[in-house]
């Protein structure tokens, strides 16, 4: 289960929505590992619709949540068109072991009503689970 | 040519717990070669096995990722800085 703040939740979206035609990427930390407080959000060095790539911005946003006792518990990004579940892409990018359990959290714009769900990728398998929004 | 090389946090292990390591070279390549030579622990998340860059890696000289340069055939000057960095991406 993954907790979130509502702004965290939030802020997400709009990052989303803000990135819109193309996808929005981000890292989600917390001090915790199931609680996710912050999100930072990220260019997408690609300027895709269709794909994403965090770039140095995201590295450097790493070490300074490291320096506040905060640890990436996910890399965020958007589906402009489909729904709220790993891509194949998704999936075989999720092997790279340099973020070694990470979740894959996804902000669906597909339909008016954002949509945010969240999985852990091992090899081919996908397992989803529950976003569930707390007040801070 | 001497450069600074930023490691990524995984690789800092392998570097005697440094961020920041010197490494020579002419060439993003010979500077990537050099790194390995000093850390070998470093090779299994940098090197693919065809020799060239793991795919998991991007190379940045300065803040240009050198895959929009001339590759590992990107020229280095004194002093410039090199980060590795995990590529992370999806779709």
């Amino acid at each position: 289960m993954l907790h979130l703040t509502t702004e965290t939740w939030q802020a997400m979206v709009a990052h989303a929505l803000d990135g819109f035609p193309d996808e929005a990427c981000g890292l989600l930390a917390g001090a915790t590992p199931d609680q996710g407080e912050v999100f930072v959000p990220c260019a997408n060095v690609d300027r895709s619709s269709r794909s994403f790539s965090l770039g140095p911005d995201a590295w450097q946003a790493v070490d300074e949540l490291d320096g506040r006792g905060l640890a990436v518990l996910a890399v965020v990004h958007s589906h402009t068109h489909t729904e709220a579940y790993p891509s194949p892409t998704d999936v075989a990018q999720a092997a790279n072991p340099f973020i070694g359990g990470w979740r894959w959290v996804l902000v669906s714009l597909k339909r008016p009503e954002p949509v945010v769900r969240s999985y852990r990728i091992d090899g081919e398998a996908i397992d989803e689970e529950e976003v569930v929004l707390i007040d801070r | 040519m001497s450069v600074t090389v930023r490691l990524p946090t995984i690789m800092r292990s392998h570097a005697g717990g440094q961020s920041e390591v010197k490494a020579e070279g002419a060439t993003i390549g010979e500077v990537v070669n050099d790194l390995v030579r000093q850390f070998p622990g470093t090779a299994t998340h940098l090197k693919a096995p065809d020799g060239g860059v793991h795919k998991f890696v991007n190379v940045y000289l300065n803040d240009e990722d050198v895959r929009y340069l001339q590759k590992l055939d990107t020229p280095v000057k004194e002093g410039d800085q090199v980060s590795i960095l995990p590529a992370v991406a999806g779709g």
